[in-house]
């Protein structure tokens, strides 16, 4: 028989947990503007301090994409990189993070065209350490440690997440996991914040629909 | 009839717009009340009755239980990434510059100088050997041929030649 993950009252801050809080995103913009500047007159503290304020938001997207957290660490380096190494041509007419985000969509599109494989792999994101304590759990036999029901939970949910539309699937992540306002996602996606309302509304709904009918 | 239907539908969709938002700026995530009680009091009432919205909310709060299984990336970025970020621009900096120095072309040719080099002491050295062999067989050739009535040591005259001792014996 399956077991049922505990279904828990989720908390989560206004702007998202794992997400630094965001005080003004306009007074954030112009920081990052002067940040770029000085990077493009090869100030590397200031670029350091970009990489500084924005490798969550590059790891959030890059694992909503990719679901492997190493992965999802090297496309983020390889993402600032990138930037690092293309800043002189950046002419500041969008906003850093946004062309932060194109580049790491882009770098993960790229990752998985090269890996050929689909964007939802059902392996685990625990570290070595996990898994050693999830291995010792079942050799031992013991009922402590719930990493195992939490693994079963999370792999249920991306093969839930594999019924919809790979954007679909990163806006929803992005929203509800990792904690993005719509407008942010919509950066992300490239779409207006209205039709990111509709889609999350319509994904929504659609995983449930698909988590009822599986019985999960 | 239709009036009432398109009014309805309006008012569905701008339910679903404030919860989107509401859901956002909501503390507890997954418990109907306070989800409910972040949004303006017409579209509560407008919750209440109607069935259509109401099950949106118990969607809404079903997803989010459901995504509560997987784990926040933004939270796994390492304290020391910037650092390592810094580190690796700054290796791939250094290989940028070995790259554009003259002796970087070096190595990137090396194969083809090395094969260049081979081809040529080849063919220097075929000729070398070749070069003694073939001198004696000469000297062997003149030896050998039969004598002549004519000297054929002596360079036969060119017309100028001719032409000038004429003139020499003239004078």
């Amino acid at each position: 028989m399956p077991r049922v993950p505990k279904l828990e009252p989720v908390r989560l801050p206004p702007s998202g947990e794992g997400v630094p809080a965001r005080p003004g995103k306009q007074q954030e913009a112009a920081h990052d503007r002067e940040l770029v500047r000085a990077a493009q007159a090869d100030d590397k503290e200031a670029f350091e301090e970009l990489v500084r304020r924005h490798q969550h938001r590059v790891m959030a997207v890059a694992g909503g994409i990719l679901r492997r957290r190493e992965d999802a660490e090297e496309i983020a380096q390889q993402v600032f990189l990138k930037a690092y190494f293309s800043l002189k041509r950046f002419d500041q007419r969008a906003a850093f993070s946004t062309w932060l985000y194109k580049i790491t969509v882009n770098e993960c599109w790229d990752m998985l065209r090269k890996k050929k494989v689909r964007p939802l792999v059902y392996e685990s994101d625990l570290s070595e350490e996990q898994a050693h304590q999830v291995l010792a759990s079942e050799e031992k036999g013991s009922t402590a440690p719930d990493i195992s029901e939490r693994l079963e939970a999370k792999q249920r949910v991306e093969r839930l997440l594999e019924g919809l539309d790979e954007r679909d699937r990163l806006m929803l992540i992005l929203k509800e996991v990792e904690g993005f306002a719509i407008e942010e996602i919509a950066e992300v996606v490239n779409l207006n914040a209205n039709t990111v309302k509709v889609r999350l509304f319509r994904a929504r709904r659609r995983i449930v629909a698909l988590a009822r009918k599986r019985g999960d | 009839m239709w009036d009432r239907l398109k009014k309805k539908s309006q008012e569905c969709r701008e339910f679903q717009e404030a919860l989107e938002n509401a859901s956002t700026a909501a503390l507890v995530a997954a418990a109907r009340e306070p989800l409910l009680a972040a949004l303006p009091v017409a579209r509560q009432e407008h919750a209440a009755s109607c069935e259509e919205c109401s099950a949106a909310v118990e969607e809404l709060l079903a997803a989010r239980v459901l995504m509560s299984a997987l784990p926040a990336h933004s939270k796994t970025a390492a304290p020391w990434f910037a650092a390592r970020v810094m580190a690796a621009i700054a290796a791939k900096e250094s290989e940028l510059r070995r790259a554009g120095s003259p002796w970087a072309a070096v190595p990137r040719f090396a194969s083809r100088l090395a094969l260049a080099s081979a081809a040529t002491l080849l063919v220097v050295s075929t000729w070398v050997y070749e070069r003694p062999a073939n001198a004696p067989s000469k000297q062997i050739s003149a030896e050998a041929a039969p004598e002549s009535l004519f000297d054929s040591s002596q360079p036969a005259l060119s017309q100028d030649d001719v032409l000038v001792s004429l003139a020499e014996r003239a004078q």
